[in-house]
């Protein structure tokens, strides 16, 4: 595994370096660094953090073009710096480097998100052995942030390892469940599975500890891990995660397995008002139908399971309106009315 | 060719083919001849070697099948022969008795004979192959 | 109703992936189905195939009626695709994972059916996942990413009356979704 990056603490900002390709590298590598550069400069003002440029030496993040020397970028790494990779040509990660890849021609909000991606990575504790340990109490932002601990090691986690390896999620000591190297898999418990769905156990002080070769329990049934990070993300506070803005707008980028999480039909109304167009909270709230704790848990839920994008309003084109089937005599609203009625699908 | 051809020795293969070669010279209205499996396969075919014929033993596969639902569904026993017509001819498929698996000829006609005619001309080719088939 | 206002909804995949048990889960009425022998074992075993459509209904009160449509399987059918899914409010994929074309079929279809209309609404149900240890969702997640559509894609059993159930939910979010977006951005 990656060595585990530079903690920023006190400073005010990263500091990344941006590497020049060779020469004969190509044009189409040199304009994808320089859009790259372009964007840093422009995404001022959007980020957590202000970034800096500054040389490889002192910086936190290096951005190198495809086809840098393995041996520079492992150096880098043991030095605990992040590396990002802009390539033009689709490539496999180089294994135990845990890079972070870019690939050309890469809209905005890639860009955007990559960044604010890195911020969390550096600004949380990624020492999975030791996270979550002394929570602050009461409504203070400090408060508000150890609620999510959890789930920022969920979401930061480098799913670089096999599957047969194994962490085990602990609490107070106790074993809950374990989850596989890949994250795609988890195993516990049925009563720790049903209290993890209903949100009747507390997870914010879950630690992740490394199994280190010891394996589960055979009889434990193998559980798709977007259920944890699903109900991990939507029970941990019903305030936006810290990462997220209510002045932002946001787009679904994948849907999560519904067919493992089982949400509520509020939720997946949610998912597929987000799966049309960028959207504000407030936006999403009114056209979901849905209260705003809903619209905030699940929110919440969805960037924990990696399915959301942060758009730019700014830079969203007005679509055209969609073409739809027939439409029913009596009117859509009429419709889904009854057809929810008639399957028992609730409203 | 259709895995299920093979199930035919040469000799009912070569005869399926001359008799559909002769009933397509013989009708001049007849533009195109597919014996075809139910389930939509080409088994054989005047004039060969055509994308066109594939095409044409999937979708009357289908029409067939539709049919079949249709007079099920009106109370009626069996759909025995399919007409399709148009103001450039017709598209005729008929079910071929007592052949496994089940098969149908599905015909391409012109205006240019009357329809009679050539559903006349159809009903004796079938004749023939359900006899040669049967012996395969 | 005039027929191009029919409403119906389209399940689709290839053989055996469960379209007419989908249906069947759902439909009022037994579904019509026209299905014949399989004559080509040696590509699969399934003794039965559709060569045209299975038909089923929804009659919901007030009268009005929802078709449900399942289209054959097998590529030489592909014309049937598009006739069915004409004007449909949305079409549901099913893929048997199981099978050793699974990807290759998968691929087929969102290909074929994003091609026809890209913005209709378009639901994935992924069933008969062999492996007990792992979970393979992943790797048709990372095909449709490959080919930038965005659809919901889950992991299912359709012999489970919710699972189908879940599948539908999720197309009438989607298609309500997309009419009040059309009636903001008028």
């Amino acid at each position: 595994m990656s060595s585990q990056p530079v903690f920023i603490v006190n400073r005010t900002g990263p500091r990344v370096a941006l590497v020049d390709p060779a020469p004969n590298a190509g044009k189409h590598i040199a304009t994808a660094m320089q859009l790259f550069d372009s964007m840093l400069w422009a995404f001022q003002g959007l980020t957590q953090l202000p970034w800096t440029k500054s040389a490889p030496l002192n910086a936190d993040v290096i951005v190198v073009p495809q086809g840098f020397p393995e041996e520079q970028l492992m150096s880098w790494n043991a030095d605990r710096k992040l590396v990002v990779e802009i390539v033009t040509v689709p490539t496999e990660p180089i294994p135990d480097l845990g890079q972070y890849v870019l690939t050309y021609p890469f809209k905005a909000r890639q860009a955007l998100e990559l960044l604010l991606r890195l911020e969390t990575r550096l600004t949380t504790p990624t020492d999975v052995a030791v996270v979550g340990r002394g929570q602050p109490q009461g409504n203070s932002p400090d408060h508000q942030r150890g609620k999510w601990e959890f789930v920022e090691i969920l979401r930061t986690l480098n799913p670089s390892l096999s599957q047969k390896d194994w962490f085990v999620g602990q609490r107070n000591g106790e074993s809950l469940f374990w989850l596989s190297g890949d994250g795609l898999t988890y195993l516990t418990a049925p009563s720790t599975a049903q209290a993890i769905r209903s949100g009747t156990i507390d997870l914010s002080d879950v630690v992740l500890v490394p199994a280190h070769g010891s394996k589960p329990n055979p009889i434990l049934r193998a559980r798709a891990s977007i259920e944890l990070r699903w109900f991990a993300g939507y029970y941990a506070s019903e305030q936006l995660a810290p990462w997220l803005l209510s002045a932002m707008q946001y787009n679904l980028t994948r849907w999560p397995d519904f067919g493992a999480i089982r949400p509520a039909p509020s939720q997946i109304r949610i998912a597929a008002v987000l799966s049309i167009e960028p959207i504000s909270l407030s936006q999403l709230v009114e056209r979901s139908k849905s209260s705003l704790p809903e619209a905030t848990r699940t929110l919440n839920a969805l960037a924990t399971c990696g399915a959301l994008a942060v758009v730019e309003s700014q830079s969203v084109a007005k679509r055209s309106p969609r073409k739809t089937s027939a439409t029913p005599r009596k009117g859509f609203t009429r419709f889904f009315l009854e057809i929810r009625k008639h399957l028992g699908l609730g409203v | 060719m259709h895995p299920d051809s093979r199930r035919f020795s040469q000799t009912v293969t070569n005869a399926v083919n001359r008799y559909l070669s002769h009933f397509v010279a013989s009708n001049p209205a007849v533009t195109m001849a597919v014996l075809t499996s139910n389930d939509g396969f080409e088994i054989a075919a005047q004039p060969a070697n055509r994308a066109s014929t594939q095409r044409l033993a999937a979708m009357s596969s289908s029409m067939r099948a539709l049919s079949d639902a249709l007079v099920v569904e009106a109370g009626m026993s069996k759909c025995r022969t399919l007409l399709i017509e148009s103001e450039a001819g017709a598209i005729v498929v008929f079910g071929i008795a007592n052949t496994e698996p089940s098969m149908s000829l599905a015909v391409v006609a012109s205006a240019s004979n009357p329809l009679g005619h050539t559903l006349w001309a159809c009903r004796n080719c079938c004749s023939l192959l359900e006899d040669v088939l049967k012996s395969g | 109703m005039a027929a191009d206002q029919e409403l119906k909804i389209v399940f689709t995949g290839p053989m055996g992936a469960g379209k007419t048990t989908a249906i069947r889960a759902i439909s009022d009425l037994p579904p019509v189905s026209t299905e014949v022998i399989n004559s080509d074992k040696e590509t699969h075993a399934k003794s039965t195939t559709t060569v045209a459509l299975d038909y089923g209904q929804l009659v919901l009160d007030g009268g009005t009626t929802v078709n449900l449509y399942g289209t054959p399987g097998q590529e030489r059918f592909s014309f049937m695709w598009e006739i069915l899914c004409r004007g449909a409010l949305g079409v549901v994929l099913l893929i048997d994972a199981s099978s050793e074309t699974a990807m290759a079929d998968f691929r087929t279809f969102i290909e074929y059916f994003r091609r026809i209309r890209y913005d209709q609404p378009f639901v994935i149900g992924v069933g008969r996942h062999l492996s007990q240890d792992g979970y393979h969702l992943e790797e048709y997640a990372k095909e449709l990413s490959t080919h930038e559509i965005v659809a919901p894609l889950f992991e299912v059993d359709v012999r489970h009356r919710e699972d189908v159930l879940l599948l539908v939910q999720t197309l009438l979010c989607v298609l309500e979704a997309q009419v009040v977006e059309a009636s903001h951005a008028s």
